[in-house]
Protein backbone atom coordinates (compact mmCIF):
# COMPACT_ATOMS: atom_id res chain seq x y z
CA UNK A 1 0.00 0.00 0.00
CA UNK A 2 1.27 3.18 -1.27
CA UNK A 3 1.80 6.16 1.76
CA UNK A 4 0.93 9.11 1.22
CA UNK A 5 2.18 11.65 3.17
CA UNK A 6 -0.61 13.63 5.22
CA UNK A 7 0.54 17.28 6.43
CA UNK A 8 -2.32 17.80 8.50
CA UNK A 9 -2.30 14.75 11.17
CA UNK A 10 0.79 13.90 12.74
CA UNK A 11 1.35 10.93 15.54
CA UNK A 12 1.23 11.87 19.09
CA UNK A 13 1.54 8.33 20.67
CA UNK A 14 1.68 4.47 19.63
CA UNK A 15 1.86 1.65 21.70
CA UNK A 16 0.74 -2.04 21.49
CA UNK A 17 0.81 -5.18 23.66
CA UNK A 18 -0.68 -7.64 25.39
CA UNK A 19 -3.41 -7.11 28.21
CA UNK A 20 -4.48 -9.91 30.73
CA UNK A 21 -0.94 -11.96 30.60
CA UNK A 22 -2.01 -14.69 33.53
CA UNK A 23 0.99 -16.17 35.57
CA UNK A 24 1.36 -18.49 38.45
CA UNK A 25 4.82 -18.92 39.81
CA UNK A 26 5.70 -21.59 42.35
CA UNK A 27 9.34 -21.79 44.78
CA UNK A 28 9.75 -23.95 46.67
CA UNK A 29 12.54 -24.45 49.35
CA UNK A 30 12.56 -28.20 50.73
CA UNK A 31 9.18 -28.11 51.95
CA UNK A 32 8.36 -24.84 51.95
CA UNK A 33 6.17 -23.45 48.93
CA UNK A 34 5.92 -19.86 47.87
CA UNK A 35 3.41 -18.97 45.54
CA UNK A 36 2.46 -15.99 43.52
CA UNK A 37 -0.42 -15.70 40.72
CA UNK A 38 -0.40 -12.01 38.59
CA UNK A 39 -2.11 -10.46 35.55
CA UNK A 40 0.08 -8.20 33.32
CA UNK A 41 -0.72 -5.62 30.73
CA UNK A 42 2.58 -4.98 29.26
CA UNK A 43 2.95 -1.85 26.11
CA UNK A 44 5.56 -0.92 24.50
CA UNK A 45 6.40 1.31 21.96
CA UNK A 46 8.85 1.04 18.88
CA UNK A 47 10.47 4.10 17.17
CA UNK A 48 9.34 3.75 14.04
CA UNK A 49 5.85 3.86 13.00
CA UNK A 50 6.20 1.82 9.17
CA UNK A 51 3.71 -0.42 10.80
CA UNK A 52 0.95 1.90 11.22
CA UNK A 53 1.26 3.40 7.95
CA UNK A 54 2.70 1.27 5.96
CA UNK A 55 1.88 -1.95 7.11
CA UNK A 56 5.09 -2.97 7.27
CA UNK A 57 5.36 -5.59 9.89
CA UNK A 58 9.55 -5.99 10.49
CA UNK A 59 9.98 -4.10 13.27
CA UNK A 60 6.90 -5.60 14.61
CA UNK A 61 7.37 -7.82 17.78
CA UNK A 62 4.17 -10.08 17.94
CA UNK A 63 2.14 -9.24 21.15
CA UNK A 64 2.01 -13.65 21.07
CA UNK A 65 5.70 -13.37 21.68
CA UNK A 66 5.06 -10.21 24.16
CA UNK A 67 3.10 -13.18 26.19
CA UNK A 68 5.73 -15.95 25.42
CA UNK A 69 8.15 -13.54 27.47
CA UNK A 70 5.98 -12.71 30.34
CA UNK A 71 5.89 -16.74 30.69
CA UNK A 72 9.74 -17.02 30.29
CA UNK A 73 10.89 -14.21 32.36
CA UNK A 74 9.06 -15.80 35.16
CA UNK A 75 11.25 -19.35 34.86
CA UNK A 76 13.93 -17.12 33.91
CA UNK A 77 14.14 -14.67 36.63
CA UNK A 78 11.85 -15.84 38.70
CA UNK A 79 9.00 -13.86 40.67
CA UNK A 80 9.81 -12.33 43.88
CA UNK A 81 7.19 -9.16 43.62
CA UNK A 82 5.35 -7.88 41.27
CA UNK A 83 7.06 -4.84 40.99
CA UNK A 84 10.57 -6.62 40.52
CA UNK A 85 8.92 -8.92 37.87
CA UNK A 86 7.70 -5.20 36.11
CA UNK A 87 10.38 -4.23 36.61
CA UNK A 88 12.45 -7.14 34.66
CA UNK A 89 10.23 -7.12 31.94
CA UNK A 90 10.62 -3.61 31.45
CA UNK A 91 14.38 -3.68 31.25
CA UNK A 92 13.85 -6.65 28.93
CA UNK A 93 12.15 -5.02 26.30
CA UNK A 94 14.09 -1.78 26.48
CA UNK A 95 17.40 -3.87 26.28
CA UNK A 96 16.56 -6.97 23.97
CA UNK A 97 15.89 -4.59 21.28
CA UNK A 98 17.66 -1.19 19.53
CA UNK A 99 14.31 -0.10 18.68
CA UNK A 100 11.93 -0.05 21.52
CA UNK A 101 11.74 3.46 23.09
CA UNK A 102 9.32 2.94 25.76
CA UNK A 103 7.83 -0.23 27.77
CA UNK A 104 5.17 0.15 30.27
CA UNK A 105 4.14 -3.08 32.33
CA UNK A 106 0.47 -2.79 34.84
CA UNK A 107 0.82 -6.05 37.28
CA UNK A 108 -2.14 -6.96 39.51
CA UNK A 109 -1.12 -9.92 41.98
CA UNK A 110 -3.97 -12.24 43.14
CA UNK A 111 -4.74 -12.30 46.80
CA UNK A 112 -3.75 -15.74 47.75
CA UNK A 113 -2.71 -16.28 52.05
CA UNK A 114 -1.08 -18.87 53.35
CA UNK A 115 -3.49 -21.26 55.15
CA UNK A 116 -2.77 -20.60 58.97
CA UNK A 117 -4.02 -22.47 62.13
CA UNK A 118 -3.31 -21.02 65.50
CA UNK A 119 -0.65 -18.78 64.36
CA UNK A 120 1.62 -21.90 62.80
CA UNK A 121 1.44 -21.31 59.06
CA UNK A 122 0.97 -24.04 56.87
CA UNK A 123 3.78 -25.09 54.27
CA UNK A 124 1.71 -25.33 50.80
CA UNK A 125 -1.66 -24.89 51.46
CA UNK A 126 -3.37 -20.84 50.24
CA UNK A 127 -6.33 -19.81 50.30
CA UNK A 128 -7.73 -16.87 48.15
CA UNK A 129 -8.81 -13.58 50.67
CA UNK A 130 -9.57 -10.70 48.31
CA UNK A 131 -9.58 -8.40 50.99
CA UNK A 132 -7.84 -5.94 49.11
CA UNK A 133 -6.05 -6.12 45.87
CA UNK A 134 -2.22 -5.40 45.32
CA UNK A 135 -0.73 -3.76 42.39
CA UNK A 136 1.53 -1.68 40.20
CA UNK A 137 2.81 0.03 37.38
CA UNK A 138 6.08 0.31 36.11
CA UNK A 139 7.12 2.61 32.92
CA UNK A 140 10.52 3.00 31.50
CA UNK A 141 11.98 5.50 28.50
CA UNK A 142 14.88 4.01 26.87
CA UNK A 143 17.97 5.32 28.62
CA UNK A 144 15.70 6.45 31.58
CA UNK A 145 14.91 5.10 35.11
CA UNK A 146 11.98 3.22 35.56
CA UNK A 147 9.33 4.88 37.15
CA UNK A 148 7.33 3.19 39.86
CA UNK A 149 3.65 3.25 41.49
CA UNK A 150 2.44 0.47 43.84
CA UNK A 151 -0.82 0.20 45.21
CA UNK A 152 -3.69 -1.18 46.68
CA UNK A 153 -7.98 -1.55 45.52
CA UNK A 154 -10.67 -2.99 46.48
CA UNK A 155 -10.42 -2.76 49.78
CA UNK A 156 -13.91 -2.96 51.08
CA UNK A 157 -14.27 -1.84 54.17
CA UNK A 158 -17.46 -0.23 56.61
CA UNK A 159 -18.35 1.35 60.01
CA UNK A 160 -21.52 1.02 61.05
CA UNK A 161 -21.67 4.06 63.34
CA UNK A 162 -19.34 6.96 64.18
CA UNK A 163 -19.95 8.40 61.44
CA UNK A 164 -21.98 11.76 60.17
CA UNK A 165 -22.12 14.95 57.77
CA UNK A 166 -23.48 17.86 58.74
CA UNK A 167 -22.75 21.64 58.65
CA UNK A 168 -22.53 21.46 54.86
CA UNK A 169 -23.81 24.32 52.13
CA UNK A 170 -27.12 24.54 51.34
CA UNK A 171 -28.39 25.64 48.61
CA UNK A 172 -31.50 25.97 46.20
CA UNK A 173 -30.90 22.45 45.09
CA UNK A 174 -30.16 20.90 48.48
CA UNK A 175 -32.69 18.21 50.14
CA UNK A 176 -30.29 16.07 51.69
CA UNK A 177 -30.70 15.87 55.66
CA UNK A 178 -28.00 16.04 58.21
CA UNK A 179 -27.23 13.72 60.11
CA UNK A 180 -24.99 12.28 63.50
CA UNK A 181 -24.80 8.90 62.81
CA UNK A 182 -25.14 7.20 59.82
CA UNK A 183 -23.65 3.35 58.36
CA UNK A 184 -20.32 4.22 56.12
CA UNK A 185 -19.19 2.42 53.47
CA UNK A 186 -15.97 3.01 50.86
CA UNK A 187 -13.45 0.95 48.75
CA UNK A 188 -10.34 2.15 49.23
CA UNK A 189 -7.61 2.72 45.94
CA UNK A 190 -4.46 4.11 46.80
CA UNK A 191 -1.87 4.62 44.58
CA UNK A 192 1.65 6.21 46.02
CA UNK A 193 5.00 6.42 43.93
CA UNK A 194 8.82 5.05 45.06
CA UNK A 195 11.25 7.54 44.54
CA UNK A 196 13.80 5.16 43.45
CA UNK A 197 17.51 6.23 43.96
CA UNK A 198 20.62 4.10 43.86
CA UNK A 199 21.39 4.08 47.33
CA UNK A 200 19.20 2.30 49.90
CA UNK A 201 16.41 5.04 51.00
CA UNK A 202 13.77 3.65 53.10
CA UNK A 203 11.66 7.01 52.91
CA UNK A 204 11.29 5.67 49.25
CA UNK A 205 7.11 6.81 48.94
CA UNK A 206 7.02 10.18 47.59
CA UNK A 207 3.54 10.58 46.47
CA UNK A 208 0.21 8.99 47.74
CA UNK A 209 -3.44 9.30 45.98
CA UNK A 210 -6.29 7.97 47.76
CA UNK A 211 -9.82 7.59 46.09
CA UNK A 212 -12.80 6.92 47.98
CA UNK A 213 -16.02 6.77 46.80
CA UNK A 214 -18.88 6.59 49.09
CA UNK A 215 -20.87 3.61 49.00
CA UNK A 216 -24.48 4.36 50.28
CA UNK A 217 -26.33 2.71 52.51
CA UNK A 218 -30.00 3.94 53.00
CA UNK A 219 -32.75 3.41 55.25
CA UNK A 220 -35.76 1.88 54.03
CA UNK A 221 -38.39 3.53 55.12
CA UNK A 222 -41.19 1.14 56.23
CA UNK A 223 -43.32 3.41 57.46
CA UNK A 224 -46.28 2.82 54.51
CA UNK A 225 -46.17 -0.78 55.81
CA UNK A 226 -46.98 -0.20 59.23
CA UNK A 227 -43.64 -0.75 60.70
CA UNK A 228 -41.09 1.50 62.46
CA UNK A 229 -37.49 0.67 60.72
CA UNK A 230 -34.67 2.15 63.46
CA UNK A 231 -32.03 2.23 61.33
CA UNK A 232 -32.02 -1.59 61.28
CA UNK A 233 -32.62 -2.55 57.50
CA UNK A 234 -30.72 -1.01 54.74
CA UNK A 235 -31.17 -0.62 50.85
CA UNK A 236 -27.56 -1.01 49.71
CA UNK A 237 -27.37 1.48 46.42
CA UNK A 238 -24.81 1.18 44.13
CA UNK A 239 -24.61 3.82 41.91
CA UNK A 240 -24.67 6.66 41.93
CA UNK A 241 -21.82 6.51 44.55
CA UNK A 242 -19.82 9.48 46.47
CA UNK A 243 -16.19 9.71 44.88
CA UNK A 244 -13.00 11.20 47.11
CA UNK A 245 -9.86 11.92 46.18
CA UNK A 246 -6.69 13.57 47.63
CA UNK A 247 -2.98 13.04 46.71
CA UNK A 248 -0.58 13.78 49.23
CA UNK A 249 2.95 14.64 49.21
CA UNK A 250 5.69 14.80 51.92
CA UNK A 251 6.29 18.82 52.99
CA UNK A 252 9.24 20.11 51.26
CA UNK A 253 11.76 21.32 54.04
CA UNK A 254 14.59 23.37 53.57
CA UNK A 255 17.75 21.75 54.06
CA UNK A 256 21.02 23.57 55.49
CA UNK B 1 -6.62 -6.76 58.17
CA UNK B 2 -4.02 -6.58 60.78
CA UNK B 3 -1.85 -8.85 58.72
CA UNK B 4 -2.72 -7.33 55.52
CA UNK B 5 -1.41 -4.41 56.98
CA UNK B 6 2.12 -5.49 58.54
CA UNK B 7 2.51 -7.74 54.68
CA UNK B 8 1.53 -4.52 52.74
CA UNK B 9 4.73 -2.56 55.05
CA UNK B 10 7.01 -5.25 54.87
CA UNK B 11 6.98 -5.10 51.10
CA UNK B 12 10.12 -3.10 49.97
CA UNK B 13 10.47 -4.55 45.95
CA UNK B 14 14.31 -3.22 47.16
CA UNK B 15 14.95 -6.97 48.57
CA UNK B 16 14.28 -10.30 48.16
CA UNK B 17 11.75 -11.96 49.00
CA UNK B 18 13.40 -13.87 51.52
CA UNK B 19 14.48 -11.64 53.65
CA UNK B 20 12.18 -10.24 55.86
CA UNK B 21 14.50 -7.24 57.56
CA UNK B 22 13.38 -4.06 58.54
CA UNK B 23 15.10 -1.49 55.92
CA UNK B 24 18.63 -0.06 57.26
CA UNK B 25 18.56 3.17 58.16
CA UNK B 26 20.55 5.78 56.61
CA UNK B 27 22.98 6.38 60.07
CA UNK B 28 24.57 2.39 58.83
CA UNK B 29 25.06 2.53 55.75
CA UNK B 30 25.98 0.54 52.99
CA UNK B 31 28.59 2.34 51.84
CA UNK B 32 29.36 5.18 49.04
CA UNK B 33 28.25 4.41 45.76
CA UNK B 34 30.59 5.49 43.40
CA UNK B 35 29.88 6.76 39.76
CA UNK B 36 30.17 3.82 37.07
CA UNK B 37 31.98 5.86 34.44
CA UNK B 38 34.46 8.49 35.43
CA UNK B 39 36.73 10.38 32.91
CA UNK B 40 39.27 11.32 35.68
CA UNK B 41 40.29 7.82 36.98
CA UNK B 42 43.47 7.86 36.61
CA UNK B 43 43.84 11.70 36.71
CA UNK B 44 47.05 12.81 39.05
CA UNK B 45 46.44 15.74 41.52
CA UNK B 46 42.59 14.85 41.32
CA UNK B 47 41.98 16.21 44.90
CA UNK B 48 43.81 19.70 44.14
CA UNK B 49 41.46 20.03 40.73
CA UNK B 50 38.63 18.57 42.46
CA UNK B 51 38.80 21.30 45.19
CA UNK B 52 38.97 23.55 42.33
CA UNK B 53 36.22 22.40 40.72
CA UNK B 54 34.14 22.92 43.84
CA UNK B 55 35.41 26.54 44.26
CA UNK B 56 34.34 27.09 40.77
CA UNK B 57 30.94 25.91 41.81
CA UNK B 58 31.15 23.12 39.14
CA UNK B 59 30.08 20.68 41.71
CA UNK B 60 29.18 17.54 39.39
CA UNK B 61 32.92 17.61 38.18
CA UNK B 62 34.37 18.12 41.55
CA UNK B 63 32.70 14.93 42.80
CA UNK B 64 33.91 13.23 40.02
CA UNK B 65 37.24 14.67 40.61
CA UNK B 66 37.29 13.51 44.21
CA UNK B 67 36.18 10.49 44.08
CA UNK B 68 38.70 9.63 41.76
CA UNK B 69 41.64 10.87 44.22
CA UNK B 70 39.33 8.47 46.38
CA UNK B 71 40.11 5.32 44.49
CA UNK B 72 43.45 6.26 44.13
CA UNK B 73 44.42 6.41 47.85
CA UNK B 74 40.98 5.21 49.88
CA UNK B 75 42.70 6.46 52.96
CA UNK B 76 42.48 9.81 52.40
CA UNK B 77 40.57 11.50 55.04
CA UNK B 78 40.83 15.01 53.37
CA UNK B 79 39.44 13.50 50.26
CA UNK B 80 36.39 11.84 52.09
CA UNK B 81 35.74 15.04 53.80
CA UNK B 82 35.33 17.66 51.41
CA UNK B 83 33.49 14.60 48.79
CA UNK B 84 30.85 14.92 51.65
CA UNK B 85 30.68 18.34 52.10
CA UNK B 86 30.17 18.78 48.10
CA UNK B 87 27.87 16.18 47.39
CA UNK B 88 25.37 18.20 50.40
CA UNK B 89 26.11 21.18 48.23
CA UNK B 90 25.03 19.33 44.94
CA UNK B 91 22.21 17.90 46.72
CA UNK B 92 22.93 14.21 47.72
CA UNK B 93 22.48 14.02 51.08
CA UNK B 94 22.97 10.17 51.10
CA UNK B 95 26.01 10.49 49.38
CA UNK B 96 26.95 13.10 51.97
CA UNK B 97 26.43 10.90 55.03
CA UNK B 98 28.28 7.56 53.62
CA UNK B 99 31.73 10.04 52.48
CA UNK B 100 31.56 12.09 55.94
CA UNK B 101 31.01 8.92 57.80
CA UNK B 102 33.82 7.43 56.10
CA UNK B 103 36.12 10.46 56.87
CA UNK B 104 35.43 10.03 60.52
CA UNK B 105 36.22 6.55 60.68
CA UNK B 106 39.68 7.46 59.73
CA UNK B 107 39.68 10.37 61.46
CA UNK B 108 37.18 10.63 64.66
CA UNK B 109 38.03 14.35 65.50
CA UNK B 110 37.49 15.75 62.43
CA UNK B 111 35.36 18.86 63.37
CA UNK B 112 34.21 19.90 60.16
CA UNK B 113 32.73 16.80 59.33
CA UNK B 114 30.97 16.14 62.62
CA UNK B 115 28.93 19.79 62.03
CA UNK B 116 28.75 18.51 58.37
CA UNK B 117 27.15 15.35 59.50
CA UNK B 118 25.40 17.00 62.19
CA UNK B 119 23.70 19.01 59.16
CA UNK B 120 23.08 16.28 57.21
CA UNK B 121 21.06 14.06 59.55
CA UNK B 122 19.34 17.07 61.03
CA UNK B 123 17.68 17.63 56.82
CA UNK B 124 16.85 13.76 57.04
CA UNK B 125 15.16 13.95 60.02
CA UNK B 126 17.36 11.66 62.38
CA UNK B 127 17.28 13.91 65.38
CA UNK B 128 19.12 11.36 67.59
CA UNK B 129 22.05 11.40 64.97
CA UNK B 130 22.35 14.40 64.86
CA UNK B 131 22.73 15.43 68.55
CA UNK B 132 25.32 12.47 68.55
CA UNK B 133 26.99 14.37 66.21
CA UNK B 134 27.00 17.76 67.76
CA UNK B 135 28.34 16.25 71.14
CA UNK B 136 30.95 14.49 69.56
CA UNK B 137 31.90 18.42 68.03
CA UNK B 138 31.97 19.50 71.61
CA UNK B 139 34.07 16.29 72.77
CA UNK B 140 36.60 16.95 70.48
CA UNK B 141 36.62 20.60 70.42
CA UNK B 142 39.76 22.31 72.80
CA UNK B 143 38.26 25.26 74.01
CA UNK B 144 34.90 23.77 74.99
CA UNK B 145 35.51 19.78 76.00
CA UNK B 146 35.55 20.57 79.38
CA UNK B 147 32.09 20.92 79.53
CA UNK B 148 31.15 17.83 79.21
CA UNK B 149 29.67 15.57 81.74
CA UNK B 150 28.52 12.19 81.70
CA UNK B 151 25.03 12.31 83.76
CA UNK B 152 22.94 15.40 83.15
CA UNK B 153 19.73 13.46 84.72
CA UNK B 154 16.53 12.65 83.11
CA UNK B 155 16.34 15.24 79.82
CA UNK B 156 16.04 14.33 76.30
CA UNK B 157 19.21 13.92 74.10
CA UNK B 158 18.19 17.30 72.27
CA UNK B 159 18.03 19.34 75.44
CA UNK B 160 21.40 17.34 76.70
CA UNK B 161 23.70 18.86 73.68
CA UNK B 162 21.58 21.90 73.47
CA UNK B 163 22.45 22.82 77.09
CA UNK B 164 26.15 22.29 76.49
CA UNK B 165 26.21 24.34 73.23
CA UNK B 166 24.40 27.49 75.14
CA UNK B 167 27.40 27.06 77.99
CA UNK B 168 30.09 27.14 75.18
CA UNK B 169 28.57 30.01 73.78
CA UNK B 170 28.70 31.81 77.50
CA UNK B 171 32.39 31.37 77.41
CA UNK B 172 32.61 32.97 74.56
CA UNK B 173 33.00 36.88 75.70
CA UNK B 174 34.56 38.56 73.58
CA UNK B 175 33.85 37.53 70.32
CA UNK B 176 32.06 34.99 68.09
CA UNK B 177 32.81 31.78 67.28
CA UNK B 178 30.97 30.99 64.29
CA UNK B 179 31.25 27.23 64.41
CA UNK B 180 29.42 27.14 67.59
CA UNK B 181 26.73 29.43 66.61
CA UNK B 182 26.27 26.91 63.38
CA UNK B 183 25.70 24.06 65.77
CA UNK B 184 23.50 25.88 67.86
CA UNK B 185 21.51 26.97 64.62
CA UNK B 186 21.41 23.27 63.98
CA UNK B 187 20.02 22.95 67.50
CA UNK B 188 17.80 25.22 67.47
CA UNK B 189 16.28 23.98 63.81
CA UNK B 190 16.11 20.23 65.62
CA UNK B 191 13.63 21.83 68.80
CA UNK B 192 11.73 24.43 65.71
CA UNK B 193 13.35 27.43 67.53
CA UNK B 194 13.35 28.72 64.71
CA UNK B 195 14.09 32.29 65.85
CA UNK B 196 16.69 31.86 68.13
CA UNK B 197 17.98 29.73 65.07
CA UNK B 198 17.44 32.71 62.63
CA UNK B 199 19.63 34.46 65.83
CA UNK B 200 22.48 31.88 64.98
CA UNK B 201 23.53 31.81 62.01
CA UNK B 202 22.92 35.68 62.01
CA UNK B 203 25.91 35.86 65.06
CA UNK B 204 27.72 33.73 62.53
CA UNK B 205 27.36 35.68 59.53
CA UNK B 206 28.30 38.61 61.60
CA UNK B 207 31.76 37.12 61.66
CA UNK B 208 32.08 35.87 58.01
CA UNK B 209 29.31 37.62 56.01
CA UNK B 210 31.20 35.67 52.39
CA UNK B 211 30.16 31.94 53.74
CA UNK B 212 27.49 31.11 51.37
CA UNK B 213 26.85 28.01 53.13
CA UNK B 214 25.97 29.67 56.56
CA UNK B 215 23.37 32.60 54.38
CA UNK B 216 21.94 29.12 53.14
CA UNK B 217 21.54 27.47 56.54
CA UNK B 218 19.68 31.34 57.37
CA UNK B 219 17.66 30.81 54.46
CA UNK B 220 16.59 27.29 55.39
CA UNK B 221 15.88 28.44 58.94
CA UNK B 222 13.49 30.94 57.87
CA UNK B 223 11.70 28.83 55.24
CA UNK B 224 11.13 26.31 57.79
CA UNK B 225 10.21 29.20 60.18
CA UNK B 226 7.58 29.93 57.75
CA UNK B 227 9.63 33.29 56.47
CA UNK B 228 9.46 32.10 53.29
CA UNK B 229 10.27 35.91 51.62
CA UNK B 230 13.05 35.96 54.28
CA UNK B 231 14.40 33.10 52.53
CA UNK B 232 14.61 33.83 49.32
CA UNK B 233 16.90 36.96 50.28
CA UNK B 234 19.14 34.91 52.13
CA UNK B 235 19.04 32.60 48.93
CA UNK B 236 19.89 35.03 47.14
CA UNK B 237 23.04 36.32 48.62
CA UNK B 238 23.99 32.55 49.12
CA UNK B 239 23.73 31.98 45.32
CA UNK B 240 25.60 35.43 44.31
CA UNK B 241 28.39 34.28 46.22
CA UNK B 242 28.40 30.52 44.60
CA UNK B 243 26.34 30.24 41.47
CA UNK B 244 26.80 26.41 41.32
CA UNK B 245 25.41 26.28 44.74
CA UNK B 246 22.86 23.64 43.66
CA UNK B 247 21.48 22.79 47.44
CA UNK B 248 20.54 26.73 47.38
CA UNK B 249 18.89 26.86 44.22
CA UNK B 250 16.64 24.00 45.21
CA UNK B 251 16.07 25.48 48.41
CA UNK B 252 15.21 28.47 45.99
CA UNK B 253 12.30 26.89 44.64
CA UNK B 254 10.89 25.60 47.41
CA UNK B 255 10.33 28.48 48.79
CA UNK B 256 8.92 29.94 45.52
CA UNK B 257 6.46 26.95 45.99
CA UNK B 258 5.41 28.60 49.37
CA UNK B 259 4.96 31.67 47.95
CA UNK B 260 2.84 30.34 45.13
CA UNK B 261 5.29 31.10 41.90
CA UNK B 262 5.38 27.62 40.89
CA UNK B 263 7.05 28.94 37.68
CA UNK B 264 9.65 30.70 39.02
CA UNK B 265 9.78 27.45 41.35
CA UNK B 266 10.10 25.22 38.17
CA UNK B 267 12.74 27.90 36.78
CA UNK B 268 14.90 27.57 39.42
CA UNK B 269 14.54 23.43 39.94
CA UNK B 270 15.43 23.11 35.93
CA UNK B 271 18.04 25.87 36.69
CA UNK B 272 19.50 23.11 39.20
CA UNK B 273 19.13 20.04 36.88
CA UNK B 274 20.58 21.76 34.11
CA UNK B 275 23.62 22.41 36.19
CA UNK B 276 24.66 19.61 36.94
CA UNK B 277 23.58 17.50 33.79
CA UNK B 278 25.67 20.21 31.57
CA UNK B 279 28.62 19.61 34.05
CA UNK B 280 30.07 16.16 33.13
CA UNK B 281 27.32 14.90 30.68
CA UNK B 282 25.95 12.57 33.38
CA UNK B 283 23.29 10.34 33.34
CA UNK B 284 20.21 10.87 35.17
CA UNK B 285 21.81 8.93 38.17
CA UNK B 286 23.71 11.75 38.65
CA UNK B 287 21.34 14.37 38.74
CA UNK B 288 19.25 15.34 42.45
CA UNK B 289 16.39 13.02 43.23
CA UNK B 290 15.38 15.36 45.70
CA UNK B 291 15.14 18.34 42.96
CA UNK B 292 13.27 16.27 40.67
CA UNK B 293 10.93 15.47 43.44
CA UNK B 294 10.57 18.67 44.01
CA UNK B 295 10.33 19.60 40.26
CA UNK B 296 7.27 17.23 39.90
CA UNK B 297 5.74 19.15 43.45
CA UNK B 298 6.05 22.46 41.39
CA UNK B 299 4.56 21.39 38.21
CA UNK B 300 1.74 19.02 39.84
CA UNK B 301 0.58 22.35 40.64
CA UNK B 302 0.25 23.91 37.79
CA UNK B 303 -2.16 22.10 35.84
CA UNK B 304 -0.27 21.31 32.53
CA UNK B 305 -0.62 17.26 32.76
CA UNK B 306 1.53 17.03 29.83
CA UNK B 307 4.24 18.68 31.18
CA UNK B 308 3.98 16.33 34.49
CA UNK B 309 4.19 13.08 32.66
CA UNK B 310 7.18 14.97 31.03
CA UNK B 311 8.59 15.68 34.58
CA UNK B 312 7.76 12.42 35.63
CA UNK B 313 9.82 10.67 32.84
CA UNK B 314 12.52 12.94 33.06
CA UNK B 315 12.64 14.49 29.98
CA UNK B 316 14.76 18.09 30.87
CA UNK B 317 15.37 19.02 27.10
CA UNK B 318 11.24 19.48 27.07
CA UNK B 319 10.81 20.85 30.33
CA UNK B 320 13.82 23.38 29.86
CA UNK B 321 12.13 24.11 26.55
CA UNK B 322 8.48 24.89 27.88
CA UNK B 323 9.70 26.87 30.64
CA UNK B 324 12.78 28.50 28.25
CA UNK B 325 15.41 27.56 30.44
CA UNK B 326 18.51 27.88 28.55
CA UNK B 327 21.99 27.62 29.97
CA UNK B 328 23.38 30.31 32.20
Amino acid sequence: MAYVGNQNVEFVRTGYGKNAVKVMFIKRQGRHHYLIELNANVEITLKSRKDYLTGDNSDIIPTDTIKNTVHALAKIKGVNTIEQFSLDLCHHFLTSFNHVLRAKVYMEEAPWKRLNKNGVEHAHAFIYSPEACRFCDVEQNLGGTPVVHSGVKDMKVLKTTQSGFEGFLRDRFTTLQETKDRVFCTTVYSRWRYNKVQDVDFDAVEEIEIVMPNQHYFTIDMTKMGLNNKDEVFLPLDSPSGNITGTVCRKQRARL
Amino acid sequence: MQAEWEELARRNWLEESDSQQKPIPPSVSPGYYFSTTNPFRDQPNAFIEGQEKARQGDLNAAVLLLEAAILQDPNDAEAWQMLGTTQAENENEQAAIASLQRCLELRPNNLQALMALAVSFTNSGLLREACDALRRWIRHNHRYRHLVQDSRGPTSPLQDVLLLFQEAALLNVDGVDPDLQTGLGVLYNLSSEFDKAVEAFSAALSVRPQDYLLWNRLGATLANGNRSQEAVEAYSRALELQPGFIRSRYNLGISCINLGAHREAVSNFLTALNQQRRSQSCSQQQMSANIWAALRIAISMMDRPELFQAANMGDLDLLMAAFQVGDL
